[in-house]
């Protein structure tokens, strides 16, 4: 047996802010092969890219790390390393692909200079861009960072981990910062070349569907724990810890159930570690006893499969049966239109952005915009909103001021005033009396189920699920007509996504609203909405029933996406 | 706020509490001066001493109750033109980045050429030319600080105007002052803050190079610049004559330097 | 494109220019002291002072007055000294080049200091007494270090001297500039004399620029070093040095720069006050004269020369700007 490229054996890692210390992993082991692409799952806060920062020994010195464990980079240990040891480390052995392309090259510096920098012996950037799908050459070589897309220069990132002929790449969601048609390319770019090299590459991820493209072996992490180790047919099929069950329930992709809501785990991510005891899953979990509350289980012996999971109630979990709640209640298709757009087009200077745009949408009805990124989804519902003034055409919007969910929702909230004095903004118009609305307030936080206490909290003291369901409440607080989602799921994990999708699937139900919800995500349009509108640098060339759009689009570009939308292709891999 | 007071290190809180001090003697001045500021108390000349800590100056006269004094005299002034600065500063910033259109445009013309002249020179110019004066200082001053606000505010506002949250509060049906008030000015605050306590120090320093230059107050007022300047040829005989007030300058300049750094690292994190 | 901007720059240039002259017209109307009584002398019949303000043109419409002093800026005629009955343009072609070198020498050390002291803040990981002590230099009023250094190094030391530009007489050359007539000349007496006392008010000056330019390197450096790139270079194993000077130093240039143009401003400023303690014969030292004796013509002749070199400086700056960044697009 050939020994494997990274050994990291009993890792952990403790990050100080503002002198308080976090323990954000505890006692983590895997082995990374030559060859080998293994992917580092889990929600944000789970320690997955502190993992990829220790083993490149990039810990911030200002964070005051304190590692203690073992990682062993191709024979050399990281812990403990010498700052020279850490540097030749570096150049010789890892590399990184990061997860911005965008600001991870120098502005002020050529690519032709940054990719030569660092290069292994004999590698020329001239010989590699062709094989990053870059063949004009000169022009790359010549070329200052901003003058390339965001494709580009991760292409451009890639061939500069690969010239170092390091025999393990870092990649950390290297493809979230890019639209999907552009992410699949880079996807299969990193697969080739890994396997063209023989590098191994450790995945870092959030997306289990991404995950399940490209990797052989599977780590799930939770709260900074292994809760499940194996090769990835096996866990991704066979799931044996509650929370990989969970997160394989909750993804969605073209085929998934829309009649009902997405099966969700509850409950936001772990706090701080210094004040759980027991399982850090245990609060969102169902199978929970005293036990897994009391005492955190430890990772089991490999199984028949190779799989280690840990939990202390794998057998009851590996019987059961997953369960689904009740389908969605069905409400009654109206005829009335809420919102009508009639030949609207608008330019910013030189650039048209939106062409004759004509769109209706019924009362109560849903209907999902996609595109990429330049096809004027957004700008149509800035539009609506009446954000932005339509340079022709008509707008016409029944029931009141639309509302909007934004696509960042910690940055929607104004961050010196109360929870409760910004649902209150919106009650002011009716002239309540302070007691009553304060009561609406209450209830419009129920109703997106975050407890009373929130109305006096300021947004920076909530998560980023709550800062969520906090622009929910604010939307709905007095239910509009028209209801506004400017890709509200677009920078979050596949759990916490699942559960948007389902809150606002409920409330558009409940409250009757209309809903225009703007995605660059096909599968996500497809719960979500009763129909699908395709844009294409600003003209609508599809528009059609969900299923009908998602099953066979006619447009090409929309068969694009379809291609690109991590599908379950496990064993499919080559 | 108790939060970034909470975050500040010991030296800047310390500074906090100086600058509060500050105020408090240079507007109880008067009541404070150990003698009388004005008139001669012993032999002139005499170095520090107990009765005299500062010593006595070449008429004869106490230099701590002149410095006291000239503390009020320095430090009032600064504290008003940086508040007449900013709150011109503000307005014009906030009317220009609301308004935006014409009405940015002409502002925002005219902030810039004010901060292309070399304002400090053209302050004095304006000072020798209507003849020295607190009020003739006070208005050249602030002829050429404001603008630097004008600048922060505005570039804060557009910068919040196009943030989410303002336009969340757009759609929640608020406007006009209300949205100015609320929304977009609490986002210039902590720069604006920030920057008027760290030019506290500069416009004592600017203060101290007018009345050393002679023109700030007549004679007989205990300016601290012009004290030091009346003084210069004592430097090797009498020391204290024209060190004293001007390590007085020094001691506002870094409380004023101390606290403003203090509240800016303080702010980054909120 | 960079002869589009130089061209506007100009234009801009010219407008401040005009802006200026007018604050200076204005100031010299609006003044009590009545020019051509001044000119006619105190005792001087009624009679002869009126044929002196008409040959002024100080009764025409303000207007043509104005226009009349702007086409005599334009021909480099800036008004006659009251104090010292020259034109002033003379004036301060005379004393222009000792402030000139003063100005030169003070950037120079200031920007070395500035950097170094950065440089230093940065390898200590910004140590706070470092912070505080670049605090504590940036709170001391020019005229206390001005003192501080001559009483230590020339009355306490002896080591440099504390007045003057040169320690020998009757020494004339073809520039003004010392230094440089020094060496021309070939007299190494002059180059060291002037030398000396060049160095304690150079270095009064720089305090404030070296103080200015540190914290401002420090603040950029700061804000660079945090910037994703920075790790992604820091992955590929480049050393501290490297990542220092080949891609954080150019990204944190910016604002450093635009304090240097800052500064300039400053620098008049404090150069009167630097040259009237070391008696400096400059433009500073003749502009403070002028003050003492009212002689408002020099005053604002001297403000609008600094006026034109600061904005001047500030277009260098611009475009030192756009040449160390491709993203700055030069409008």
């Amino acid at each position: 047996m050939t020994d494997p490229v990274l050994s990291v054996r009993g890792l952990s890692v403790t990050l100080h802010r503002d002198g308080v210390p976090n323990q954000v992993l505890s006692d983590v082991s895997f082995d990374v092969m030559p060859r080998g692409i293994t992917a580092l799952v889990g929600e944000s806060g789970s320690g997955k890219s502190t993992i990829g920062l220790a083993t490149q020994g990039l810990l911030a010195p200002d964070a005051a790390p304190l590692v203690t464990g073992s990682i062993r980079l191709a024979g050399a240990e990281v812990v403990g390393a010498s700052a020279a040891d850490l540097l030749h480390l570096r150049q010789k052995r890892v590399r990184m692909v990061p997860q911005d392309p965008l600001s991870a090259l120098n502005p002020v510096m050529r690519v032709g200079r940054q990719l030569r920098e660092g290069a292994g012996p004999g590698q020329r950037p001239e010989e590699w861009l062709p094989r990053v799908g870059l063949p004009d050459t000169a022009r790359i070589l010549a070329a200052w960072p901003h003058e390339l897309s965001g494709g580009q220069r991760q292409r451009v990132l890639i061939a500069m981990a690969m010239m170092s002929g390091a025999p393990l790449i870092v990649a950390d969601e290297p493809t979230t910062a890019l639209d999907v048609t552009v992410q699949a390319q880079i996807l299969r770019l990193l697969r080739q070349l890994a396997n063209d090299q023989g590098t191994a590459v450790l995945f870092v991820t959030h997306d289990l569907g991404v995950a399940s493209e490209l990797a052989d072996r599977i780590v799930v992490l939770y709260g900074g724990r292994i809760a499940e180790h194996g090769a990835a047919t096996p866990v991704l099929t066979a799931p044996r810890h509650p929370y990989s069950r969970a997160l394989l329930a909750a993804r969605f992709d073209l085929a998934a159930i829309r009649t009902r809501p997405l099966p969700v785990t509850a409950g936001d991510p772990p706090g701080p570690a210094a004040l759980r005891v027991g399982c850090a899953f245990a609060p969102r979990c169902d199978w929970a006893l005293d036990l897994c509350r009391a005492e955190a289980p430890p990772l089991a012996a490999p199984d028949d499969a190779g799989t280690r999971v840990a939990c202390h109630r794998t057998e009851e979990v590996q019987s059961a049966v997953a369960s689904h709640g009740p389908d969605w209640p069905v409400v009654p298709e109206q005829t009335e239109a809420a919102l009508h757009l009639t030949d609207v087009s608008l330019a910013f200077g030189a650039l048209q952005v939106l062409r004759g745009i004509t769109l209706s949408v019924r009362k109560g009805e849903s209907v999902a915009l996609v595109g990429i990124s330049g096809s004027g989804k957004s700008t149509i519902l800035r539009v609506v909103a009446g954000l932005l003034q339509p340079m022709s055409g008509q707008v016409t919007v029944k029931g009141g001021q639309p509302q909007m969910v934004f696509q960042d929702a910690m940055s929607s909230l104004t961050p010196w005033l109360t929870v409760g004095e910004q649902l209150m903004e919106r009650l002011r118009p009716l002239r309540l009396p302070k007691p009553e609305a304060s009561a609406r307030a209450q209830q419009a936080l129920a109703q997106v189920g975050l407890p009373p206490e929130t109305a006096r909290a300021l947004p920076r003291e909530l998560s980023g699920g709550q800062a969520q369901r906090v622009a929910v409440a604010r939307a709905i607080v007095v239910p509009p007509a028209v209801l506004l989602c400017d890709e509200p799921i677009s920078a979050m994990d596949v759990s916490l996504a699942a559960q948007t999708l389902n809150l606002l699937g409920q409330l558009r139900r409940q409250l009757g609203m209309a809903m225009l919800f703007v995605t660059h995500d096909l599968a996500a349009a497809r719960i979500i909405a009763d129909r699908i509108v395709v844009l294409d640098r600003g003209r609508i060339v599809e528009d059609g029933p969900s299923e009908e759009v998602a099953a066979r689009p006619l447009y090409g570009q929309a068969r694009e996406w379809i291609a690109a939308t991590p599908q379950w292709r496990m064993g499919a891999r080559p | 706020m108790r939060a970034a007071w909470r975050r500040m290190r010991a030296a800047e809180r310390i500074a906090l509490v100086m600058l509060a001090m500050i105020t408090l003697v240079a507007l109880l001045a008067p009541w404070l001066t150990p003698y009388d500021p004005f008139i001669r108390v012993d032999e002139p000349f005499l170095p520090p001493s107990w009765p005299h800590p500062f010593g006595l100056d070449e008429i004869g006269r106490d230099l701590l109750s002149r410095v006291i004094l000239g503390v009020r005299l320095t430090w009032l002034p600064g504290l008003s033109i940086i508040v007449i600065s900013l709150v011109i500063g503000a307005l014009v910033g906030l009317v220009a980045g609301a308004m935006g259109g014409w009405v940015d445009m002409v502002l925002s013309r005219l902030t810039d050429l004010f901060l292309v002249l070399p304002s400090t020179l053209i302050a004095l110019a304006v000072v020798a030319a209507l003849g020295p004066g607190l009020i003739n200082t006070l208005i050249a001053i602030v002829i050429f600080w404001w603008p630097w606000y004008a600048r922060i505010t505005r570039a804060e506002i557009v910068a919040q105007a196009a943030r989410p949250h303002v336009e969340a509060a757009r759609l929640s049906g608020v406007g006009g002052v209300r949205l100015l008030w609320r929304y977009l000015l609490p986002g210039a605050l902590p720069t604006l803050l920030v920057t008027a306590t760290l030019d506290v120090a500069n416009v004592v320093l600017i203060l101290s190079l007018f009345s050393f230059l002679g023109l700030g107050l007549p004679a007989p007022a205990p300016e601290l610049g012009a004290m030091t300047a009346r003084t210069l040829e004592n430097l090797t005989v009498q020391w204290w004559l024209p060190i004293m007030p001007a390590a007085v300058i020094f001691v506002l300049c870094l409380a004023a330097n101390l606290a403003g750094d203090g509240l800016r690292s303080a702010m980054r994190g909120v | 494109m960079i002869l589009k901007f130089l061209f506007r720059r100009l234009v801009g240039l010219v407008v401040v220019l005009v802006v200026m002259s007018l604050i200076v017209f204005v100031l010299q109307s609006i003044i009590p002291a009545d020019p051509a009584r001044a000119l006619a002398g105190p005792n001087a019949p009624d009679a002869v002072v009126e044929g002196v303000r008409e040959r002024l043109g100080l009764n025409d419409p303000l207007l043509v007055q104005y226009g009349r002093y702007l086409g005599q800026i334009v021909q480099g005629d800036l008004g006659t000294s009251v104090r010292t009955r020259q034109p002033v343009a003379a004036d301060i072609l005379s004393f222009a080049p000792a402030s000139l070198e003063l100005m030169l020498a003070a950037l120079v050390i200031g920007l070395g200091m500035g950097i170094g002291v950065a440089v230093l803040q940065h390898l200590a990981r910004g140590a706070s007494a470092a912070r505080i002590a670049l605090l504590g230099l940036g709170s001391v009023p020019i005229f206390l270090s001005a003192l501080l250094l001559v009483w230590l190094f020339w009355f306490q030391l002896d080591w440099l001297p504390g007045s003057g530009r040169i320690g020998i007489r009757r020494f004339a050359g073809p520039t003004g500039f010392l230094l440089l007539d020094g060496l021309v000349l070939g007299r190494m007496d002059v180059v060291t004399s002037a030398l000396r006392h060049l160095v304690l008010p150079a270095v009064t000056l720089a305090i404030p620029i070296a103080v200015a330019v540190a914290r401002s390197i420090t603040s950029s450096l700061e804000t660079t070093m945090q910037q994703p790139f920075i790790r992604m270079v820091r992955s590929k194993g480049l050393t501290e040095g490297s990542i220092l000077w080949r891609h954080a130093a150019r990204n944190s240039a910016a604002a450093p720069l635009a304090m240097v143009g800052l500064q300039v401003g400053l620098l008049f400023a404090n150069m009167l006050i630097v040259e009237r303690v070391f008696a400096w014969p400059g433009l500073g030292l003749y502009t403070v004269q002028a003050f003492a004796s009212s002689d408002l013509p020099a005053v604002l002749g001297v403000s609008l020369v600094f006026g034109a070199f600061y904005i001047a400086v500030n277009i260098i700056v611009d475009l030192t700007q756009a040449g160390l960044d491709p993203r700055v697009r030069l409008v």
